[in-house]
């Protein structure tokens, strides 16, 4: 186990070399590791937070006296959305998706996460989309709609180009969430050290497999509703402008079916931090499963409750005794891991460091959140407070307390771990009691302003609601609360330096990431560590014997020469060795991806409609050589010995192969959002006198039916190819897939000429806008398939005698996605053509 | 192990008794008023009450052969078969207690009835092992030869491996719940005896397949416990969608129910509503449960491999 002492030094330098970060220009943005992308994702969130903080302070000073002229209603305007959007998407999110980068392969024992490429492109557009959402400061146009955006306000008609800095750069954080979802997904399903079953995981890993499931398909739905809305605002549709059949309801439906989830996808890796934190220094976890369960369940449930945040749009008066009761229910999953940290801290003398006091005071704080939860969950109730100061406590009470305390937390932890540096005791607790107060003097009084009718989202107020002692105090609050956070970041930059070292394990941690040097080094892991316990530094759980040998014999090959990066894959479930993973070392095509998609979405602010083709187009290439399968790498694959030393394959296919999850998570992705087009479009429907709107005739049945049902034979004569594959027939192979090419490709060009004598335009009325887009939606989920499908006959013409290697598994992703294309070209006929001729 | 008789074939016996002796003959709609004994609206329909019988009676025969051979409560456990006669009681009451009668005026209690159907009835059924029973009222060699059917033939082999996709089964269940709800086929079946039995056959075949997926008792066939989480939260995200449409909708979807819901003191939009209310969150409130415990049993096993469940702290206190 012990990572230090036993190892080779010339086999440490040979990893360090095969793992190297590179540094110097242009070198730098070639990085792929996760720990050093780890870092610059928190880097880059903190540095938002503090920008974002110091919005609130200018808020704070408007709101220090009634009727203050300080700044106009504009800039009020424009800052509480600034400073909303980035503490949820540029800080809450990312920074949290961050630390899992880092310290997530750290405590499961794994040198890297799944998709190291992928990683890198998350950084780069959440980085490209942040600063697209502050380039608005430079133009003078800054986004004021809120960090909602709610539509009709934010429609064309009522805001200006702000709005588009906003959509734009939401886009690209967005794309960032998605790709960090499918990256912690796989990484905690394949990437988990020999021994460490579903159940051994730490509760850290359990939170970020829900939030990675959970973020595929909640985000996927903000990134359509920020789609419709910027084609609204660029394109002339009307998905969300009443006036033409639109709703702008719907905006809310979406964005809040994103929202609602939202709270937990920040939310629960903050448990995950704690259950750490209170484990470590009680020395014990309680209630183990129910930590899990709960957050299982409150993933779970938070997909159906998006409308209570809607208490206040007219919702048919009996639905909110439901959406009331369902909410309750929350509390109850909530209430289950707060009960469990408690009852694991009762009779133990944790110390009262600075992780383990900010614990505590997101308990306390969280706490009163959740309670006022409870209580706005109870429609009478919101209904007075609602748009009150009552619930900018309550939300602050939940995201503070519920997300800041526990990072606050989880860097004071896992800081010596990162810098090998520990922070110092002193201004630890001074940082601790200066937000501590700071916050409760700054938001406690809030939900009595929020009583006595003080409206949130307003500039000012007046002198008679004789508020100005409750402001002040918020103000001077504020001031106390900065002061907190620069303490710690002053702690941070003196301990750099002046720290005292930490070593290997400064806490008596009871997880893998202990087991290694602070910081430690590029590798990770010098073997794979074996993992026999919920807490495996605590109890190394049975000595081994039998078939553990195999195991221990598998982990000790990756502290031997290997010429590749590379990490031990594991069993989804048993956590049994299964595979040695190859992983790629530094390159730029994720830079030039993100540039392609960032200069695509620039181009529409700019209104320079062709070069965002040509952007798209750079990003499409790009992700072309990226998928592409190397040959070069293949074969070094291929005659690689460190498999036969360990007995375990390199090359795998289906569910042992990240590429294989990698192929069902961008599945999800493409479903849901599908799904979420397909909501748009009933939903619509739902308010609409007649279908289709205006003067438009019923869309033909007889055309797109014969190709739909093309596209269904196609999925037959796949089969036939994929079987003529097993069974090695390469001329079967070939006439099988050019038969599916032949269908796929009949689709399209039929599809494009459909959709080209379309007799209306998009502009004519909702009903119009969604036709094009579900139209073109399937033209282009098709149109990939082809390609792919165009790839796979080629690779195959050689490769058809590969039927256990990669070319089975590249014909298992192909067909993955070219079948979920029929399925997906099946719904959208039944949807779009043959429902309006039933109903 | 010598046979002794259960309570549970007495049980079942009584239960059909109460069910066949209440009769209350019914027209469409109901003709129920405010003021009437509702709950007293039991009917027989001979075709439900005689196949609820035939299931009782094959079940409790196999299971008499079995038990007598394996001994009572081996092979498939006591509560199992407890769970089956459950299944056919909840069936019993979704078909022929007042909720059918009220099942004409209502649609909120239409969505009951079929909400008893898929997510209570079946669920239950499943557990009652019913496909490992009903072979022991078989012969041996019959027995032998049903048991291998899939081996020899390609087309049962081809439609039981079907049977146990989770893709498939996901897309029939899915399929069933949506297609039934567009108002052409919905009214269809409301006005249309024979359909509305197809409807509600075709609903528990759909939902029988659908949780045997997943909490089959046979645990080398089941899907993974970590896949049926998902399998049942895709699940309960499209339901959601469908009641939320339905619940969010400015009109009622089908005609037949304007004019009868008033009785109740409800609009039919209103009854709509609770009807989508019922589909979103009640329904998938079940759906969430069965994930948690599916999850929670199978952690217990996963973890139990080689824990140390005396934990033993190691004695050591950092400073800071």
């Amino acid at each position: 186990m012990d990572q230090i002492e036993q190892r080779d030094p010339e086999l440490h330098a040979a990893l360090e070399k095969t793992w190297y970060s590179p540094t110097g220009f242009p070198e730098w943005f070639s990085e792929v590791n996760n720990r050093p992308l780890g870092v610059r994702f928190m880097v880059t969130a903190f540095a938002f937070f503090l920008i974002s903080g110091a919005l609130t302070i200018l808020m704070r000073i408007q709101l220090i006296v009634p009727n203050n002229e300080f700044m106009s209603p504009q800039t009020f305007n424009q800052l509480f959305t600034m400073h909303g959007s980035t503490m949820m998407y540029l800080f809450a999110v990312p920074f949290l998706e961050g630390l899992a980068l880092y310290m997530l392969p750290q405590m499961i024992g794994s040198r890297d996460v799944a998709y190291p490429r992928l990683t890198a492109l998350g950084y780069w557009c959440y980085l490209f989309g942040g600063m697209v959402f502050y380039a608005s400061f430079l133009v003078g146009e800054v986004p004021d709609a809120g960090w909602f955006a709610y539509t009709p306000l934010s429609g064309r008609d009522y805001s200006g180009l702000g709005l588009d800095f906003w959509a734009l750069g939401l886009a690209l954080v967005e794309i960032a969430g998605i790709v960090a979802g499918v990256e912690i997904l796989v990484t905690v399903l394949k990437f988990r050290c020999p021994g460490m079953t579903l159940g051994r995981m730490p509760p850290f890993a359990w939170a970020m497999l829900v939030v990675g499931v959970m973020s595929l398909f909640a985000f996927t739905t903000l990134l359509v509703a920020t789609l419709l809305l910027e084609l609204d605002r660029a394109a002339g549709t009307h998905f969300y402008n009443p006036n033409r059949g639109g709703s702008s309801l719907l905006w809310q439906h979406l964005f809040w079916f994103f929202g609602h989830p939202e709270v937990y996808i920040v939310f629960l890796p903050a448990t995950g931090v704690v259950s750490a934190i209170v484990t470590t220094f009680s020395r014990r976890l309680l209630g183990y499963l129910l930590i899990v369960m709960g957050m299982i369940v409150m993933g779970f449930v938070s997909f159906g409750l998006w409308v209570h945040h809607m208490y206040a749009t007219g919702l048919p008066e009996l639905s909110m005794h439901f959406f009331a009761a369902a909410s309750l229910m929350v509390a109850i999953a909530s209430a289950v891991q707060i009960f469990a940290w408690i009852a694991t801290l009762w009779g133990r003398k944790p110390p009262m460091n600075a992780p383990m006091l900010y614990t505590i005071g997101f308990v306390v704080i969280f706490v009163l959140g959740g309670m006022t939860g409870v209580m706005v969950a109870v429609v009478p109730f919101d209904w007075q407070v609602h748009d009150t100061y009552f619930i900018v406590a309550h939300l602050h009470y939940v995201l503070i307390g519920g997300v800041v305390f526990p990072v606050m937390a989880g860097l004071y932890y896992w800081l010596p771990k990162m810098t090998g540096r520990m922070l110092n005791p002193t201004l630890g607790h001074l940082s601790f009691w200066l937000t501590f107060v700071g916050f409760n003097m700054t938001f406690f009084l809030m939900h009595v302003m929020g009583l006595l009718g003080m409206p949130r989202r307003v500039y000012t107020y007046p002198a008679e609601l004789e508020l100005e002692f409750h402001n002040q105090l918020a103000t001077v609050g504020t001031f106390v609360l900065a002061a907190g956070f620069l303490v710690f970041v002053w702690d941070f930059f003196r301990s750099l330096r002046h720290g005292e070292l930490a070593g290997p394990d400064p806490w008596g941690g009871d997880t893998v990431e202990w087991t290694t040097e602070s910081p430690p080094p590029t590798y990770g892991f010098y073997g794979s560590p074996i993992v026999r316990s919920r807490h495996p530094l605590w109890h190394s759980g049975p000595v081994p014997g039998g078939e553990e040998f195999a195991e221990l014999a598998a982990a000790e090959v990756l502290g031997g020469p290997i010429p590749f990066r590379a990490t031990m894959a594991t069993d989804i479930i048993t956590g049994k060795p299964q595979s040695i993973q190859y992983l790629p070392g530094p390159s730029y095509v994720s830079l030039y991806v993100a540039g392609g998609i960032v200069l695509s979405l620039v181009a529409i602010l700019m209104q320079l409609y062709l070069v965002s083709i040509a952007g798209l187009v750079v990003a499409v290439g790009g992700l072309f050589y990226w998928l592409y399968p190397r040959q070069e790498v293949i074969e070094m694959l291929r005659n690689s010995e460190v498999g036969r030393r360990a007995g375990l394959p390199i090359i795998t296919t289906g569910t042992r192969s990240t590429a294989w999850w990698g192929a069902v998570c961008l599945l999800i992705i493409l479903g849901t959002s599908l799904a979420a087009m397909l909501y748009a479009y009933f939903y619509i429907q739902l308010y609409s006198e007649q279908w289709p709107q205006g003067n438009i005739p019923l869309p033909d049945l007889a055309i797109p039916g014969v190709i739909c049902a093309l596209l269904v034979l196609s999925s037959a004569t796949f089969c036939w190819a994929n079987r003529s594959f097993r069974l090695g027939k390469p001329m079967a192979i070939q006439a099988g897939l050019t038969t599916t090419l032949l269908f796929g490709t009949i689709f399209t060009i039929v599809q494009t000429y459909l959709i080209a004598q379309i007799p209306f335009s998009h502009q004519e009325n909702a009903y119009a806008s969604l036709f094009y887009l579900l139209s073109g939606y399937i033209w282009l989920q098709v149109l990939v398939g082809v390609v792919l499908l165009a790839v796979a006959q080629i690779r195959i013409w050689k490769e058809h005698c590969d039927r256990e290697g990669f070319m089975k598994l590249h014909m298992q992703v192909t067909g993955l996605y070219w079948h979920f294309s029929v399925v997906a070209g099946v719904i959208v006929y039944a949807a779009l053509h043959l429902l309006p001729h039933v109903i | 192990m010598t046979y002794r008789p259960h309570p549970l074939g007495s049980f079942l016996l009584a239960f059909l008794v109460i069910v066949g002796w209440s009769d209350v003959a019914l027209a469409h709609p109901s003709g129920l008023q405010a003021g009437d004994p509702w709950w007293q609206a039991w009917h027989a329909d001979w075709l439900v009450l005689s196949n609820l019988a035939l299931m009782a009676g094959l079940y409790a025969f196999g299971l008499r052969r079995m038990w007598r051979r394996t001994g009572t409560g081996r092979g498939v456990k006591t509560w199992r078969a407890y769970a089956f006669a459950g299944a056919l009681l909840t069936t019993a009451i979704a078909l022929l207690s007042p909720v059918d009668a009220l099942s004409d005026d209502l649609s909120w209690v239409h969505m009951l009835q079929h909400l008893i159907l898929m997510a209570i009835a079946a669920p239950l059924l499943v557990l009652g092992y019913p496909e490992l029973v009903f072979l022991w009222v078989l012969p041996l060699r019959a027995r032998r030869a049903l048991g291998t059917w899939p081996q020899h033939s390609r087309i049962v082999g081809f439609l039981w491996r079907a049977s146990w996709n989770p893709l498939w089964i996901w897309t029939i269940h899915a399929l069933t719940i949506w297609v039934w709800h567009i108002p052409v086929l919905y009214e269809l079946a409301l006005n249309d005896p024979l359909v509305h039995d197809i409807e509600h056959l075709t609903f528990f075949v759909a939902a029988v397949l659908f949780w045997r997926v997943i909490i089959d008792p046979r645990s080398s066939l089941r899907l993974n416990p970590g896949l049926g989480v998902l399998y049942l939260f895709t699940t309960s995200l499209h339901a959601s969608a469908l009641g939320a449409l339905m619940t969010l909708s400015p009109r009622p979807w089908y005609a037949t129910y304007i004019g009868r819901t008033e009785v109740w003191n409800l609009t039919p939009l209103e009854d709509q509503q609770l009807a989508g209310l019922i589909m979103w969150m009640p329904g998938c409130t079940v759906y969430a449960f069965v994930a948690a415990v599916l999850l929670g049993s199978w952690l217990l096993n996963v973890e139990s491999l080689g824990e140390d469940r005396h934990l033993s702290a190691r004695p050591r206190v950092t400073a800071n």
